[in-house]
């Protein structure tokens, strides 16, 4: 089928249309999988990387329990014990539960949503490389025994060079940063395609809710990430180089630290918990067999959730010392929290008492989720009032809370959704011979561990020691819990037997074994690389209801896009609201390029973690580098109008929409910029109004006319980045050009006077604020040199013929690059003229 | 879909997180002015027998509240054909909850600005 103009094509006959569509959508064999980016292979591999972690994770748990199974144990020492726990909070929280959940996303919301792949799948391919060798890098510090060991939490200053001299703290801050690329890139991701590419017809409001929920979830990701990363580069660069962010001797502050990394760290609960419970909500209506409760309801108590959760931070740090009043607001939001996560709640009973529930091995799952994370949930509104908070912090009670919280709100909803979509992985029939026997292990073991866990706190026991004197009191408690916990790791291990003898000797089932209404369902079990032969039209909530035979009408083309056109792989994209179609997205093909890309970025990584400072700008170039040859493979060199897309319709290309998904990218990923800048400027802020050893004793004062040149320069390539983009510029490409390169004018005037400023910066070393001073500038100063490396593309682009009036998008997606840097401009040259004239008052 | 509609779409659309929005700006505002009021010791500055510094944390409450009350109203004033498609009115009762969702959390944040002793 090669039809490029807006003549819609017959369908081919459905056998013949598959393999078409299998030859330009399919990943090759051998080291070609290599290669892959289709979003079936890059999500089952999450999954399983993450399983893999979360076996790890486990072990390293039952390893703490038998050293704490009996007091004065002799089972691990204190520096063993240390590097256990702390890696045992960071496996699970960075490398199993956030994944485990992108891995879901990944591969469910095309199907969910009605499309072929995600919007940016090389990207998906590039967050799990970025992943998969960010946790190789910290499990291989285990095995090295040089593992972090300072608390999944890394409080300063005992992940201080003082107190840690060693690699572990380095191994933690830039081992999980290099994870959190792929976070931050996955939440992009996510939310484009949600907002971008749904079924035509599907409009917001008959969204399934699973896609509401990550859709919020990736929100959260994008400003909850930055403080935590913006925050591992700081303390990585006070032990590096000595800059004393975290110094109280030198203007710096170790509660800096504990803000950034609870501004991330609280957030971070909910982002692990809405997932799941999005998964709640799509499994139990079906098993409920009937519609969920209080849709828009939900809607609105997800979007709260988000908001309340980022401001609990502080009741992570309620025993510091900040003013009453301030533990007030916190405990405020703290506790009104409660409310909407209630609201859920409420809806997922009233759907279960309103409709006929079947006991399925899933339904157990979420009846245990019930249970469990409700009993979570309230404790966690006892923490949240201050005064019980101090009599409890930092002890076993806290453990016990946090577990009921993460376990019963993610482990127990991902338990029921691997039961529930097992099937549309194996197109096997599900069977429950060991799915019943595994949840009363994984139950009972659960309460045995950790119920008891909370009398063990209120009792005294401490967090974070590797042993306890016999006449403590805690000791049979202990011997209680360590026993429970071998009791769940058997569950455990029966779950995973249970999932590969399903997957491989499972009989084979039909398509939709539980009745399901959403779009998931409608592709063939298990799903062809491009999930749908054609795509559907959505009116309905729950279209497989109101069409039960919608998948076989796919599979036979009737729906959209039911053709290949030019060996490309296509997908529709809709307006964001009505779900109307309004552009023709080009996916791309299998490619090594994001795997060269990680490893480009894991050699930065290694690099600063073995301080071999001259490699790490080599392979940071090289990174940009293999990033920037993604682009050879996109856009078109020809404008083309719009294109058939079947039923009489046609529609833009994706190169010729003014809605083209990178565009919104572009914002999402100046948004996330935008908060990691904030989180720096809130340092600077904070450590001038709470740190001790200030005012520093030397002040920075920045000349006024370089100053002007900075922000002369700026104004210049803003305004030209702006201009470049304008129909009238897109027109000519010499005019495009020639503002381009004024661009690049403007920022590299921009990037001479931010090198003029940081040469005249006192010693970083010897305080806080110089130290401050310094981040900003080398920011400020990084988007300049990238703003002469983003026009320069342009220009090549532009003479590459992929640039005309109707395909500005080269040139519109990186016009907002050039406006944020001049505000970063402003704010930071606002800061430094502005603070010293405020210390010196 | 008319002029109108889609403006009042983008609005409730705002609504949805717009109410929060204030909510997270006036939380914000709070524990940064009373970490620098604390700071600066404006507690121990008196308006009228009530610290300046108390007094300027209700205006920063009371102005997000105002905002709040606003933005419930602007919602609630959208033009009725926009209930013509089902995605604005899912989108307008969605928002009208959320702002008023968020309403409550800023009364219930509000309380706390009289329970206690501000810097000690």
């Amino acid at each position: 089928m090669t039809d490029s103009r807006a003549t819609n094509p017959s369908p081919p006959s459905p056998l013949r249309l598959h393999k078409q569509l299998d030859a330009v959508w399919g990943t090759p064999p051998g080291w070609g999988r290599l290669k892959a980016v289709n979003h079936n292979i890059v999500g089952r591999r999450f999954i399983v990387t993450a399983f893999v972690f979360f076996v790890i994770g486990g072990v390293l748990a039952m390893l703490i329990r038998a050293q704490l199974a009996t007091p004065r144990s002799a089972f691990a020492g204190p520096e063993i014990y240390n590097q256990l726990f702390t890696m045992h909070g960071t496996v699970m929280m960075f490398l199993f539960a956030i994944p485990m959940f992108e891995g879901l996303a990944m591969y469910l919301l095309p199907k969910l949503l009605g499309a072929r792949d995600m919007a940016f799948p090389r990207l998906s391919a590039y967050g799990y490389w970025c992943y998969l060798f960010g946790g190789a890098m910290l499990i291989a510090s285990l095995f090295a025994g040089v593992a972090p060991d300072s608390g999944w939490f890394m409080y300063t200053p005992l992940s201080s060079r003082t107190h840690t001299p060693g690699i572990n703290a380095d191994v933690w801050l830039l081992g999980v940063t290099f994870v959190e690329i792929s976070a931050l890139s996955a939440a992009i991701e996510i939310i484009v395609t949600i907002l971008k590419l749904r079924a035509p017809g599907m409009s917001l409001d008959k969204m399934p809710l699973f896609a509401w929920y990550l859709l919020v979830t990736a929100f959260m990701m994008l400003f909850g990430f930055p403080p935590l990363i913006l925050g591992s580069i700081l303390l990585e660069t006070e032990r590096a180089f000595g800059f004393p962010f975290f110094d109280p001797t030198r203007g710096g502050d170790p509660l800096l630290w504990q803000h950034l990394f609870w501004l991330f760290g609280h957030p971070e609960v909910y982002i692990i918990f809405l997932p799941a419970a999005g998964a709640v909500s799509t499994i139990l209506p079906v098993l409920a067999r009937r519609e969920i409760i209080g849709y828009t309801w939900i809607v609105v108590a997800v979007v709260a959730l988000a908001f309340l959760s980022f401001g609990l931070w502080v009741h992570h740090m309620f025993t510091v010392g900040i003013p009453h009043l301030a533990l007030a607001f916190f405990s405020s939001a703290s506790t009104a929290v409660a409310v909407p996560t209630a609201i859920q709640i409420f809806a997922w009973i009233g759907t279960l008492m309103a409709g006929r529930p079947q006991l399925k091995v899933p339904m157990l799952y979420l009846l245990g989720f019930f249970s469990v994370f409700v009993v979570g949930g309230l404790t966690g509104v006892m923490l949240a009032i201050v005064p019980f908070n101090w009599q409890v912090h930092d002890t076993h009670f806290v453990v016990a809370h946090l577990h009921y919280v993460l376990v019963g709100g993610f482990v127990f909803p991902m338990l029921a959704a691997a039961y529930y979509w097992l099937p549309h992985f194996t197109g096997r029939r599900p069977r429950y011979d060991l799915g019943v026997p595994t949840f009363w292990l994984i139950f009972i073991g659960f309460n045995l561990t950790f119920l008891v866990m909370h009398w063990t706190g209120l009792m005294g026991m401490p967090r974070r020691v590797y042993t306890y004197a016999p006449d403590a009191g805690w000791t049979w408690l202990n011997l209680v819990s360590s026993i429970g916990g071998f009791m769940m790791a058997m569950g455990f291990a029966l779950f995973a037997a249970d999932m590969f003898l399903q997957a491989r000797f499972g009989r084979r089932g039909a398509r939709n074994p539980w009745n399901a209404p959403t779009l998931d369902w409608a592709t063939p079990t298990p799903p062809p690389s491009y999930n749908f032969a054609s795509l559907p039209s959505v009116a309905d909530r729950a279209p497989l209801a109101a069409t039960p035979d919608l998948g076989v009408k796919l599979a036979a083309g009737n729906g959209y896009l039911g053709f290949v056109r030019d060996g490309r792989l296509e997908t529709l994209g809709v307006d964001m609201v009505s779900g109307r179609i309004n552009q023709v997205i080009r996916l791309p093909s299998p490619t090594l390029l994001p795997l060269v890309s990680a490893l480009a970025t894991g050699s930065f990584f290694v690099a600063l973690l073995f301080k071999l400072y001259t490699l790490a700008p080599i392979a940071f170039v090289a990174a940009i580098a293999t990033l920037l040859l993604w682009t050879r493979t996109t856009g078109a060199r020809a404008d083309s109008g719009p294109v058939a897309i079947g039923h009489g319709e046609a529609a833009l290309p994706q190169s010729e929409s003014p809605a083209a998904p990178a565009r919104q990218a572009m914002g999402l990923a100046l948004a996330a910029d935008a908060t990691a800048y904030l989180s720096l400027v809130f340092g600077l802020l904070f450590l001038w109004v709470v740190a001790p050893n200030w005012p520093p004793p030397e002040l920075f004062q920045p000349g006024i006319a370089v100053s002007a040149l900075a922000i002369l320069g700026s104004v210049v390539a803003a305004l030209a980045g702006q201009q470049a983009a304008l129909p009238g510029s897109l027109a000519s490409g010499t005019r495009r050009e020639g503002w381009l390169a004024l661009a690049i004018a403007g920022n590299g005037l921009a990037l001479i006077a931010w090198v003029l400023l940081l040469a005249a910066v006192p010693d970083p070393a010897r305080h806080g604020y110089a130290a401050s001073v310094f981040a900003l500038l080398t920011y400020t100063a990084l988007h300049a040199a990238f703003g002469i490396l983003f026009a320069a593309y342009g220009i090549r682009r532009s003479r590459s013929g992929f640039v005309s009036a109707a395909r500005a998008l080269d040139i519109a997606v990186l016009a907002p690059w050039h406006s944020f840097t001049l505000a970063l401009t402003g704010v930071t040259l606002l800061l430094l003229h502005g603070l010293p004239m405020a210390m010196g008052s | 879909m008319t002029v109108r509609t889609t403006i009042g779409t983008r609005l409730a659309v705002a609504g949805l997180a717009g109410g929060f929005c204030v909510w997270a700006v006036c939380f914000t505002a709070l524990y940064a002015v009373l970490s620098v009021g604390c700071a600066w010791n404006w507690q121990e500055v008196s308006l009228g027998g009530l610290s300046a510094l108390r007094l300027g944390l209700i205006a920063i409450w009371l102005a997000h509240v105002v905002l709040l009350v606003w933005l419930f109203a602007v919602l609630r004033r959208q033009p009725a054909e926009s209930a013509s498609a089902p995605a604005a009115i899912f989108l307008r009762r969605a928002g009208l909850a959320a702002t008023a969702a968020a309403f409550c959390a800023i009364l219930w944040l509000g309380l706390t600005l009289h329970t206690t002793q501000i810097c000690a």
